[in-house]
C-alpha cells in the first residue's frame, strides 16, 4: 500500500535547531556558526574577535573537531568558557550535539557563544545548529576558486572572511573572483578581507559580530 | 559524507511511520531532492541498505525524484531552469532573481505492508482444550 507523507528529510535537525534558538533568545544569548576548511584560520579568527569583544561581551566557545582538544585548550588558555564537542569521525556538528551540550555553560552569564565547525567546506553547511548566524570563513592560500567549487557552504552564510589577506601578493588569488562567485550564490553575504595575524580588516567583521548581538 | 547522517534520518522517520501504521515491512520510499539541496542521490542510496539492515525497511526500494531549480528574474520577467548553483537569469544574468524552487528535500511517499491482520486466528481456536468460561 502506498502512503502520501511529505516529510521535510532535515527536519529531525531542524526541530532541535529551533528550539535551541529559542532557549538562546531567552538567555538572551547569541550564537554565531563559523564554518570554513581545516587552516583557513577558524581557530586564530575567534580569538581575535574574542580580543576585540570581550570587553563589552561575555563569550563561550563550542570547539567542534573530530578528535582531541588542541583548539578547545588554546581558548581556554584565554580564560574563555570553552566546551570541546568531538564528533568521533562525523564530519559536521548537528543540532542535538549543540543542544547536550550547551547545559555545560552557565548562559546567564553569557552574551555570546562561537560555534567552531568541523573544518570543511561542504557537510556543515547543511545543518542548522540554533545559530542566529553563519560565518564562513575562506582563506588566500586556499584559492581563489572555492567559492564556485563549493557553493552551498557560500550561498548559506551571512558573512564571508577572506582570511590571511595579508597574503594576497604571494598567491594567484584573485580577490573580485571571489566576490564575483559570492555574490552569484549569495546576494546578501558581507565580505571581509581580513588578516587576524596583523589586524588588518578585523574592526569591521567585529562590527558586523556587533551588528547581529544587537538585532 | 553528511548523508549518512541524513540516510539515518531519512530510515528513522520511515520506521516511526510503518510502526505508527501497524505496518511491518517499509518496501519502498520516495524521495524528492531539489538541485540546490546539496544531498546527493547517490550517496543516500549507497548508505542506505548499510543502514536498513535488520529493520522494517531492509531492501526497500528507493526512488528519488529531482526537482530542478528554477528562477523568476525581477528584470526580465523571464521563468528560467538554472544550469548550476548561480542565482543569475539564464535569459538577461541579471542577479535580481527569485528562487521559485531547487532546495527542497522531502520524503514523498512510502509503500509499506501492513500486517493481515484476518489471518490471526482467535486465540479460542488455537487453543480447543480452554474450558470455556463466557
Amino acid at each position: 500500500m502506498e502512503i502520501k507523507v511529505i516529510h521535510q528529510i532535515m527536519e529531525w535537525n531542524e526541530d532541535h535547531s529551533e528550539q535551541i534558538k529559542k532557549n538562546l533568545a531567552d538567555k538572551g544569548v547569541t550564537m554565531i556558526n563559523v564554518m570554513g576548511s581545516p587552516g583557513a584560520g577558524k581557530t586564530s579568527l575567534i580569538t581575535a574577535l574574542i580580543a576585540r569583544l570581550r570587553e563589552e561581551y561575555k563569550i563561550g566557545v563550542i570547539e567542534g573537531d573530530i578528535a582531541g582538544k588542541i583548539d578547545a585548550e588554546t581558548i581556554a588558555s584565554l580564560g574563555i568558557p570553552v566546551v570541546q564537542l568531538n564528533t568521533d569521525g562525523a564530519c559536521h556538528i548537528e543540532a542535538m550535539s549543540i543542544e547536550h551540550i550547551l547545559p555545560d555553560f552557565d548562559l546567564d552569564a553569557l552574551d555570546l557563544i562561537f560555534v567552531e565547525n568541523i573544518g570543511n567546506l561542504v557537510c556543515p553547511a547543511e545543518f542548522n545548529i540554533g545559530e542566529s548566524a553563519r560565518l564562513a570563513i575562506l582563506s588566500i592560500p586556499e584559492g581563489d576558486d572555492k567559492v564556485a567549487k563549493y557553493p552551498l557552504m557560500f550561498s548559506t552564510t551571512d558573512a564571508l572572511a577572506l582570511n590571511k589577506y595579508d597574503m594576497l601578493p604571494y598567491f594567484d588569488f584573485d580577490p573580485v573572483r571571489v566576490e564575483n562567485d559570492a555574490r552569484d550564490v549569495n546576494p546578501t553575504a558581507e565580505i571581509y578581507p581580513v588578516s587576524t595575524r596583523t589586524g588588518d580588516g578585523l574592526d569591521a567583521l567585529v562590527k558586523w559580530v556587533k551588528g547581529i548581538l544587537c538585532s | 559524507m553528511h548523508e549518512l547522517a541524513i540516510t539515518q534520518g531519512i530510515l528513522n522517520f520511515a520506521l516511526d511511520e510503518a510502526t505508527k501504521r501497524g505496518a511491518d515491512k517499509v518496501t519502498a520510499l520516495t524521495v524528492s531532492l531539489g538541485a540546490l539541496s546539496g544531498i546527493m542521490a547517490d550517496c543516500v542510496e549507497t548508505y542506505f541498505p548499510l543502514v536498513a539492515e535488520g529493520t522494517l525497511a531492509e531492501g526497500a526500494k528507493l526512488t528519488f525524484r529531482r526537482i530542478s531549480a528554477r528562477v523568476r528574474c525581477a528584470d526580465c520577467g523571464t521563468e528560467s531552469e538554472l544550469p548550476d548553483f548561480r542565482l543569475r537569469c539564464p535569459a538577461c544574468t541579471s542577479r535580481k532573481v527569485e528562487l521559485l524552487s531547487g532546495r527542497e528535500a522531502y520524503i514523498e511517499s512510502m509503500e509499506i505492508e501492513e500486517k493481515n491482520r484476518t489471518n490471526v486466528e482467535p486465540f479460542r481456536e488455537k487453543v480447543p482444550h480452554l474450558p470455556k468460561l463466557f
